[in-house]
């Protein structure tokens, strides 16, 4: 556990950005969000996202990290803190961003090419050129036969599948997902997982997940970043620093013991809350 | 496919037979004046005799209607758009439209003439006036309802309200206007006839308002329930193309259409 700690963790083999310009972290300080009814969401956050890292917020209902996320993204605004995009000169412009949210979010009447390929469409891109990119993506999240198919012919997973293609086709250097994969069940969700970690080897993107599955958490994040309800606030940033995570690494006693740091510092966490009504 | 055909189409028949048979049979068992209920075969008869005659009165009417219709469609699916992007001129605007759709028609009908003349504009304007409130209330409704989450996506890539209008809100919105449409394509053959009523020319070439109305003056009941058929064959030939227009549009992707 170490709260906070500036560091790179690039993993081996994925495409680190060496441009001068390129975003080298996200530095959430001191984040908070008071709502409008006064309703204190999230009480102070801090830590840093490293570029290229896979970062999971992870965090039982109520404990903000959804409105952190959407905080990060640029939806929603902090009522005290900030959250920075850092390079090797300074603060840099918000990067290039993409959404998936707990629901697909399809267009019922699109054909999941077409639905794919919608964020390019908004964005002006030529016909053929975003049908070529939707088809290209489709086929790294294992549905090069689905694009002509509706949204409402897939089964809940391939539907997510789509989901995740259509927030990746923009090619975003920032990935935001808000519990992709919380509506699947178990064996999907553990294969969405693996999908996930191949699509982050292969493509490089900064991604900030949030999810309320510790397993989840420890499976595919190079850094976890705990929470707790109540005000919402970070109470551990946890690095499970599983290399190549396989399917094989969920039976394993080291995966155990992450899931079980995990469980401790939300226990540790929890205590105080548990007498609250 | 036949045998499916067949069973659809079965029970509406037979039950129309035997309230035809009841009819006939109760007109021949009290015998009452041809002037107050004329038998479904007298009925029968005028069709076949005025055939040429109702044929060009549906012919007239129905391009009236089918007008009116059209003219009502294409107001209330961007008035309904114009409404539901603006709060503000939906509280200003949408209790007015409530209020218009109050009015009587037939209290209006004769300030149409005098506003639109004589002729098939009266009839035009009149079927407008009833079938265009039920298209922009289900296209406003239709398009409120639209999933907030796909308005977020849309939002989160940047899409101009344009984009979002013609691409989300107003597909969203389809199944819910076909259900308008549906209805205002009854009630414009409804508002033509009104309008004929007050303000069609009578001849050779009369619409069915007319032929109504000059067969009531002659006591020709069964001339009157003979036109009151073919008017309703014309709304539900409206119909038919309408609810034909929807299963198009909607039968890959919604349950409605299924």
């Amino acid at each position: 556990m170490n709260l906070g700690a500036a560091e790179h963790h690039v993993a081996a083999g994925r495409p680190a950005a060496q441009q001068p310009g390129a975003l080298r972290r996200i530095e959430v300080a001191g984040v908070g969000r008071v709502f409008e009814d006064g309703f204190e969401a999230l009480a102070s956050a801090s830590f840093e996202v490293p570029a290229g890292s896979l970062t999971v917020l992870v965090g039982p209902s109520g404990c903000g990290k959804t409105t952190l996320l959407r905080m990060i993204g640029g939806l929603d605004s902090p009522t005290s803190g900030a959250v920075r995009f850092l390079g090797d000169a300074g603060t840099l412009p918000p990067p290039r961003t993409a959404f998936a949210f707990q629901e697909p979010r399809l267009l019922p009447w699109r054909s999941v090419a077409a639905n794919v390929a919608l964020p390019l469409e908004l964005a002006g891109v030529p016909r053929g050129e975003r049908l070529d990119r939707a088809a290209s993506m489709l086929e790294r999240v294992q549905l090069a036969d689905a694009g002509r198919r509706l949204p409402g012919q897939l089964s809940g997973g391939m539907r997510m599948r789509a989901s995740i293609a259509r927030a990746l086709v923009t090619e975003p250097e920032l990935l935001l997902l808000d519990e992709p994969f919380g509506a699947l069940d178990e064996i999907t969700r553990h294969a969405l997982d693996d999908m996930l970690l191949s699509l982050h080897a292969r493509l490089g993107m900064t991604v900030v997940m949030v999810t309320h599955s510790i397993v989840e958490a420890a499976y595919v994040g190079s850094q976890v970043v705990v929470m707790a309800p109540a005000p919402g606030r970070v109470v551990a940033t946890v690095r499970p620093g599983f290399a190549q995570p396989t399917p094989a690494l969920r039976a394993t006693p080291e995966f155990a013991a992450a899931t079980a740091g995990i469980m401790r510092s939300l226990a540790q966490a929890m205590v105080p809350a548990g007498g609250a009504p | 496919m036949i045998r499916r055909a067949f069973h659809a189409a079965f029970p509406p028949v037979a039950v129309v037979l035997a309230l035809l048979a009841a009819w006939q049979a109760a007109v021949w068992a009290f015998a009452p004046s041809e002037f107050l209920v004329p038998a479904p075969m007298a009925v029968a008869r005028a069709l076949r005799d005025g055939s040429s005659q109702l044929l060009a009165a549906a012919w007239l009417t129905g391009l009236s209607a089918a007008a009116g219709f059209a003219l009502a469609a294409g107001i209330g699916i961007v008035l309904g758009s114009v409404l539901s992007a603006s709060r503000f001129l939906m509280r200003g605007l949408y209790p007015i439209a409530t209020l218009l759709q109050m009015v009587p028609l037939v209290a209006i009908a004769p300030l149409l003439v005098v506003w639109c003349g004589y002729g098939a504009r009266t009839s035009i304007a009149s079927a407008v006036i009833v079938s265009l409130f039920p298209v922009l209330a289900a296209t406003l409704d239709g398009m409120r309802s639209t999933d907030p989450g796909l308005v977020e996506l849309f939002q989160v890539n940047r899409a101009t309200r344009l984009q979002r209008w013609w691409k989300l809100e107003l597909p969203w919105a389809i199944p819910s206007i076909v259900t308008g449409l549906r209805i205002a394509a009854g009630l414009a053959v409804i508002g033509t006839i009104v309008g004929e009523f007050v303000g069609a020319f009578a001849g050779e070439d009369a619409p069915v308002g007319i032929l109504i109305t000059s067969a009531l003056r002659e006591n020709r009941t069964d001339m009157v329930f003979a036109a009151v058929f073919v008017a309703s064959a014309v709304g539900f030939v409206l119909f038919g193309v309408v609810s034909l227009l929807g299963w198009v549009l909607l039968r890959r992707w919604h349950a409605s259409a299924r």
